[in-house]
Parts: C-alpha cells; structure tokens; sequence
C-alpha cells in the first residue's frame, strides 16, 4: 500500500496506480513454483470511484492558536443576564465555555462553582434560586452529566423552580475524537430529561444561542418557574467566531406574569367575604417578600386563618392568624377553601388511607366552596405525576398565585363594608387567642423527651433558635416534615428566606447542595444560612462538604442524624405488620449504622469544620455556639446531632 | 354528661368485638420487658425512642391519658395512618407490658423551667 506523505495527501487515483506499478513490479521479481502453473491474472476493469476532496486536497494549514472562540460570545450573553454563578462538574464537551468563563470572563459573574457530582450542581442551583429570586448557571455533559444531574432537575421541576442550564455535546461526528468524546455525543441529549424541562434548544451558530439563550432563561423564570436547557455544540463553542459576524445580545424582556382573570377574582372573592368560616392554604407563594407581605394583607383582609403547607415560608409563623397547626379541624370547618399554589392540594383537604386497599376521604364539608388559584393549570405535562391527584373545585383560577394576591385583596376590599368589619373582627380576636395558646402548646409537647438521647428533634431547634433569633437567618432545607415542623413551631419566621422549603420531588439528596446554594445567594445580603440535614441526603452527595470549603461558603450544617432512612423503615414496618411476620427486623436495608457514620469526620476530611458526634443534649447548646462563630468568619461547619427519628 | 374520654370509650366498646376479650383495667406489665418491645417492634420509629410523640408520624406515648382498653383497641385495630399490630406479632401480655412502659415514663420539666422555650 502506498504510504500517506507528510504534508500531501494521496488521492485514491495515486493509490491505484501505485499498486498498479507495484503489481508490475511484483511480476518482474521471482515467482512462486504455485504461481507459474496459473494463468496470469486477467486485469481487473477499474470503477471510476468519487474523488473525495478530503483525500486529494492538501491538509489546511493546522492552526495552533485562535484569537476569538465561540464560547466567548456565550460568556458576553450570560454576562448580559447577570448571572453571579455557574454551578459544575467540569467535562471535555464544554471545554471551552469553562475556559472563557475564567479567562476571558475573569470568573466572575459568573464565578465557577467547582461540584463533585451534577446532581450537586443543580442543588446547589435549586437553592440559590429559592434564596435568590433568580437562577445560576449550571453546566454539565450531555450525556453522563446530565443523567447524573436529572434527579435534581426533577426536584427542581417538582418544585417550580427555575433551573438554566446549558450542557456540552459533540454533534459533528468528525470533530469527535477519542472514545469519551463518542460516549458523551448524543443526538437528543434534553430527550432523557423532557417530561420534566418547560423548554430546550440546540442552536446551530453564535446569534441562535444568543437567542435561545435569552429565550431560556425568560422561559424558566416565568411563572411557573421551571427548568430550561441550552444543548451546545462543542464546535460553536470551541472553533473561531466566523469572520464578518454580526452578533447581537438580545435585551431580556421584563414578562409580566399571568394575574388572575378579574371577573373569576371578583366571584372569588364575594365568596370569601360571604363565608363564615373561610380558610386560606397556602403552598408556594412565598417567593419572594412581596409573596408574604402580600398574603398577609389578605388574611388580615377577611381575618381569616391561613394554614402554611410548607414549601416555601408563606406567611409569619406567629402571626395571629397563622393556623398552621389546627389544619385537620380547620379544614373539616370551612365554608368556603382557597388553595394558593398547592403542589398537592387533594391530600392537604382529603384524608389518605394507607390500608391494604387503599382509600381517601374527604375532610371537608360536603357544602364546602373551593376556590384554586394556581399557575400550575397554566402548564403541566403528564408522563410524570407530580401534578397529583385532581381535586375539583368550585372556582379554579389559572393564574400565578403570587402575582394574584393584590388584585385579589383589592376585589375583597370592594366587598367588604360597615357590616362585615365588625364580623371580621370579632373573628380575628378569636383568632389571636387561639393562635397564642397554639405557641403555648408547641413549647409544652416539646417538653416530653427534652433531656432525651438521642436528643429530640424539639429541643435541638430549640437550641438553635437561641442562637439564630438575633441573626437574618435563612433555614435553608429539612426535608419537609422530618424534623417534626419544630422550627415552624418554635421559631419567628417573618421573611420568605426564613425558610425555603424542601425538594419538590421528595428526591433526597436535595437538602445539602441547595444549602450551599443557598449561602451563596445569602451572603452579600449578610444572611446567617442554615440546613438541618438529614443524614441519609448529606450521604447522597458529601461532596458538597468540599464545595463548601473550598468555596469558603458560609454555611452551618445541623445534622438530623438519626441514623436510619426513617421513612422507609416506617414503611417497612408497614409491610411487615400486615403480613403478621417480621416486625422485629425492619432495620435490615434502611438503618446507617454499624458502624455509625461520623459526619464530624467526613466534614473534616473535606475540609469543614466539624463537631460530633452529640448524643448529650446539654452538650448540645455549647457546640452550636462553636459552629456559629466558625460559620460567622466566614466558613461552613457541621455539627453532627444523633436525634430522635422525627 | 360524660367526659370526652369515657365518650371515646363507651363507644369503642360499643363497636369492637376485640374489646370483648380485653380487660376493662391495666393488667400489670413488665415494664423492662415493655421497653425491649418499645424499641424492637418499631413503636419508637412513629412515636419517638422516648415515646414523645412526632408530629407528622405519631403521638405523644408517655404517660398516655389513653384508657387500657383503648390503648390495646388502636394496637389491634388502629385509627389513623398507623399499622396493626395483631395478636399472631403482639400478645396481649406484650401490649400490657408495653403499656407498663410508656406509663412508667417521667414527667418531663416544666415549660417555664426552660430557658430555651421561652424564646
């Protein structure tokens, strides 16, 4: 075979031929005994084959070095948006936007977060954006980044969060070189993560990005907020920006989100103002201080209890009409039930009966009005279920609770006149009064179990609040009800960052990244940030515990160690009881014991500050005060607390 | 006019045959034994390893203001979101020692003995 010059291609003709002169030459040099017995070989016709211009041209002149990439377009484009981060695992298939971020970008807005798993990079996103009102960035692989990175991105969507992503991908197959490159090439890299995204693009030059880009991140962050993706090619991003391009940044557009329908408003509220016992529960319009401010002149509109279903701090929690803890009468009471963005309204108004067959009930009054008001019947997709059980409603108002609640008050405001005031008020001291004795129940059941070990899940909030009451806290995560709704019951929650709420998908895993996330968000606005962690979501992801230090991010992790999945041992417990066998063995699979699990020395051996593990509780106060001065210099510190299950 | 209790009670009687068998006053019960049982059978996972209760899985046991044969009617053929417990996993001797048990427990401290509760 004719060998490839250096520096000059051999065309397929020039091949040919070669072997031609060199089967000439053959058949001038000594034969085979075999060889002469045969005929000789009758030439073969030859077909004309394609000149393939790859293979008769001379190889471009291989350039070194470039003055201009793709990438650093796109580094001007998120810099338009003002994006104070970029949360990654760093891969081949987005080199190149990596690279422009920290040197052309100078790394900073966005500066890059380094994580050790993208399901953490997207945490970290999912608390940021609850803290913050807005997104980060997040980048990862198309392939195995993104596969790593879909549980959160569900919890993200679960939880109407808004997520903007942009993930690398080779989609030219001759620009892919080494293995890895092919392994992370994909041709519908969002296909696997679809179900649970508002929106996605793979631009095809520099001006499309900048397009989609503005584009994706208006989608995500209007209500409801929710997860977008950017697909870019590694040759945008990587080769020379073409020569005479005229690229533009377009203006991100201030969208205004959707209000409630005025005529459904006015229904709404005349049925409010007619109710005798009217109730208001709210799940997710607390995002931002507008959110809380403005259900709170709501309330204090028609006197009437709210119940906080807890995904976001929706409503002070010692306010005279924060009812939280009277729900199941409240509900069986009213008369008329307005649902504020509930993620799922059915079970907070229904009774769900986990029985062999199971069954629902309804906790209302049979002539009980319901009224919904929610984004979430503006869009929803259907492969996955986190829309929840249909709940019907008497009035269901498809708009972004949030946005609604002034118009609203104001329809209630029109309504209200001499004769109700005096109704409305006999009702709010009632109110107040019962509100009172619900603190002063709180503080007496958390009295059982006080000195207990492991120590309770009360009086470790109760020894935390002491510490947190004189600070601008935020409570970034606790795994929804684990920790009992202590902090809901004990502590004074007045700002929507008080309490960010959990999951959304009830993935776990959730609680540790977006502490971090959230502490980034928190700390120029001089916020103290805390997580009470369970142990079984800081092992999805101690990574995090790195980022933290190395990022010197300011971050106090309480651990709710109680050493078990707890709620699957419930479960568990469940199954073996009806089948009458085991009930004594519902530890095998779900504890995380033996050996216990030191979180002290995990956080240490990343680099954090750690103390532990406590199992006396009047060891307790004196090792928070400890963690809380580290985390007040300026650096994340763990405490590890062995606790009660719940 | 009963009180609430004995309401609960009377119409616990009156609807389960279980209550039939069951004695009408505490048996006495082996408290130690009580106590291995708390933690063994997964009464500690909803109710708490001191028995105080949780808010979003189960309440307070200790010194439980529930009758015995009330306490024993909700083992067997609970109310709520909790599992049964039948007399093939759980004698009556078992539920009457755990019973010993979680009415052995101490009175906890008193809110206003408690700095940190008065935040």
């Amino acid at each position: 075979m004719a060998k490839r010059k250096s520096g000059a291609g051999v065309g397929r003709r020039g091949f040919l031929k070669g072997a031609a002169l060199a089967g000439a030459a053959a058949a001038a040099s000594p034969i085979s005994a075999q060889a002469l017995t045969q005929a000789p070989a009758k030439p073969r016709s030859v077909v004309p084959m394609p000149v393939l211009a790859a293979e008769v041209g001379s190889p471009k002149e291989d350039a070194i070095v470039q003055t201009s990439g793709g990438s650093d377009f796109m580094v001007d484009v998120i810099k338009s948006l003002g994006i104070e981060y970029l949360a990654a695992n760093p891969g081949t298939s987005f080199r190149a936007l990596h690279e422009s971020v920290i040197n052309y970008g100078k790394n900073e807005k966005p500066e890059f977060i380094t994580c050790t798993h993208e399901e953490l990079s997207v945490g970290v996103a999912h608390g940021y954006a609850k803290a913050e009102g807005k997104p980060i960035l997040v980048c990862a692989h198309g392939t195995v980044g993104l596969q790593h990175a879909s549980m959160a991105l569900y919890n993200a969507w679960c939880d109407r969060v808004p997520i903007y992503m942009m993930i690398g991908n080779s989609l030219d197959a001759t620009s892919r070189g080494a293995s890895a490159v092919w392994a992370h090439s994909v041709q519908d890299a969002v296909a696997m993560v679809r179900d649970f995204t508002k929106w996605d693009d793979t631009p095809h030059s520099l001006q499309h990005f900048a397009e989609s880009a503005i584009r994706a991140y208006k989608i995500a962050t209007t209500p409801p907020f929710s997860p977008a993706i950017l697909t870019l090619d590694t040759d945008l991003q990587e080769k020379p920006i073409p020569e005479g391009s005229q690229l533009a940044i377009p203006k991100l557009p201030a969208t205004t989100p959707p209000v409630g329908d005025p005529a459904a408003l006015a229904d709404a509220a005349k049925m409010l103002v007619e109710a005798e016992n009217p109730l208001i529960i709210a799940d997710r319009t607390g995002n931002s201080p507008a959110g809380v401010r403005d259900l709170v002149a709501l309330a204090e509109t028609l006197q009437c209890p709210v119940i906080d279903a807890g995904s976001r701090m929706n409503f002070p929690t010692r306010h005279p009409l924060n009812h939280t803890d009277r729900r199941r009468g409240l509900v069986t009471q009213a008369d008329v039930i307005l649902g504020l963005e509930c993620q799922d309204f059915y079970n907070v108004i229904n009774s769900y009966h986990d029985h062999i067959e199971p069954y629902s009930t309804p906790s209302t009054k049979k002539s009980a009005k319901i009224i919904t008001l929610t984004a979430g019947d503006l869009y929803s997709k259907s492969n996955y279920q986190d829309f929840m059980r249909f709940q019907t409603a008497d009035l269901a108002i498809a708009a972004d609770g949030e946005a609604t609640l002034p118009y609203l008050t104001e329809a209630v405001k029109r309504l209200v006149n001499g004769e109700q005031k005096p109704v409305f008020e006999a009702r709010g001291k009632k109110l107040a009064a019962q509100r009172e004795q619900l603190l002063v129940a709180a503080r007496n059941e958390a009295t059982w179990g006080w000195d207990a070990s492991p120590i309770s899940t009360a009086r470790l909030c109760a020894e935390l609040w002491a510490l947190l009451e004189s600070e601008d806290y935020c409570l970034s995560s606790t795994a929804g009800n684990f920790i009992s709704a202590w902090p809901q019951r004990l502590w004074d929650m007045k700002n929507h960052y008080n309490y960010l709420g959990s999951s959304g998908g009830f993935g776990i895993g959730y609680c540790a990244p977006s502490a971090v996330g959230a502490a980034l968000a928190n700390k120029k606005h001089g916020r103290f940030t805390v997580s009470i962690n369970p142990d079984g979501d800081m092992m999805y992801g101690p990574g995090i515990l790195w980022t933290a230090a190395h990022h010197r991010v300011p971050i106090l992790y309480v651990m709710h160690n109680n050493r078990a999945y707890a709620q699957e041992i419930m479960g568990i417990q469940r199954m073996a009881n009806r089948h009458q066998r085991g009930i004594d063995r519902n530890t095998i699979g779900t504890s995380i014991d033996d050996p216990n699990i030191s979180y002290a020395k995990v956080a240490e051996g990343m680099g954090v500050y750690g103390e532990g593990p406590i199992t006396d509780p009047a060891k307790l106060g004196p090792a928070l005060q400890r963690a809380v001065a580290i985390v007040k210099q300026g650096h994340p510190a763990l405490v590890d607390v062995v606790t009660q299950p719940r | 006019m009963m009180n609430p209790r004995s309401l609960a009670l009377a119409a616990a009687i009156a609807v389960s045959p279980i209550l039939a068998h069951a004695q009408s006053a505490a048996p006495s019960g082996d408290v130690a034994h009580g106590k291995r049982l708390f933690a063994a059978d997964g009464c500690y996972q909803c109710h708490g390893r001191a028995a105080q209760g949780a808010r979003p899985t189960g309440p307070r046991l200790a010194r439980t203001e529930l009758p015995y044969n009330a306490f024993v009617q909700q083992l067997r053929q609970p109310s709520d979101v909790m599992p049964p417990y039948t007399r093939v996993v759980l004698s009556d001797k078992d539920i009457a020692d755990i019973y010993a048990y979680v009415k052995s427990l101490p009175e906890p401290p008193k809110v206003a003995d408690i700095p940190l509760l008065q935040h």
